[in-house]
């Protein structure tokens, strides 16, 4: 298959896949959601900056600090093309688009 | 596994987390009863006098604060318009149409057993509350499914 290495791994596919559905997401939200340690979570999040395709942004909500990941347009892109390439090689259209999309 | 090696399993995972991430953008449950809860305080308020609707209207505003406080705080995931359809927020905008109408008849019905404007309102918003709460994740769950698609790009 002539995927995106960067993101054909499973861990970092469902970064940027549950990243894909949202504006941003919070760093405690990813780990809980697809059941990460902290360390696999930061150590490709890291992978997906340095790639470009996740912006990282620390902040606070009161005096907590919070770290977000958002996707870039360069993220959102290489998603598209990998979930397109997948779709060809399986020959079916997972995507459930409504017709009004 | 350090990569998937048969596609339909990367689609399958792919489908499997984004379902896990919608179900984390839910409202919590207490929100929408709260919200018609502070409603009510404000609309039992204007009926009151003195020093009860400076209290209640008081109470009210500073409550509505406290709750998108609290929403705000508990946020982890952002929602992104563009998975909106016509479709999805045309549901939406019937649940909260409905949660309206529930709080403008309920009164009408509470008229033929009390006189009382305040009771009258106090039983709407109850009865608003409890059926916000009923149907709630009902409401969201058909939204859900009429968002743009269950792989979003």
């Amino acid at each position: 298959m002539n995927l995106d290495p960067v993101i054909h791994t499973p861990a970092r596919l469902q970064i940027v896949a549950l990243l894909a559905t949202a504006t941003e997401a919070e760093f405690a939200f990813v780990r809980d959601s697809l059941e990460m340690s902290d360390s696999v979570v930061s150590k490709h999040a890291s992978a997906l900056e340095r790639a470009g395709y996740v912006e990282i942004r620390k902040g606070y909500v009161g005096k907590r600090p919070r770290t977000w990941f958002k996707l870039t347009p360069e993220g959102r892109h290489a998603f598209d093309e990998y979930v397109t390439s997948l779709q060809k090689i399986v020959g079916r259209p997972l995507a459930d688009i409504p017709e009004d999309r | 596994m350090n990569e998937f090696t048969d596609p339909a399993d990367a689609l399958a995972a792919i489908e499997r987390t984004q379902q896990r991430a919608y179900a984390g953008q839910r409202l919590p449950l207490w929100y929408v009863p709260g919200v018609v809860s502070l409603g009510t305080a404000a609309a039992i308020a204007a009926e009151a006098d003195g020093a009860a609707r400076i209290a209640l209207s008081v109470a009210a505003v500073a409550g509505i604060g406290a709750l998108v406080g609290a929403l705000s705080a508990r946020i982890r995931i952002k929602f992104r318009p563009r998975a909106w359809t016509p479709k999805a927020a045309a549901l939406m905008a019937l649940w909260i149409a409905s949660l309206f109408a529930v709080w403008s008849a309920v009164p009408l019905a509470a008229g033929v057993f009390t006189g009382s404007v305040v009771w009258q309102k106090a039983i709407a918003g109850a009865v608003t509350a409890g059926y916000a709460l009923a149907t709630t994740r009902w409401a969201e769950d058909l939204v859900l499914a009429r968002l743009a698609g269950k792989v979003v790009r």
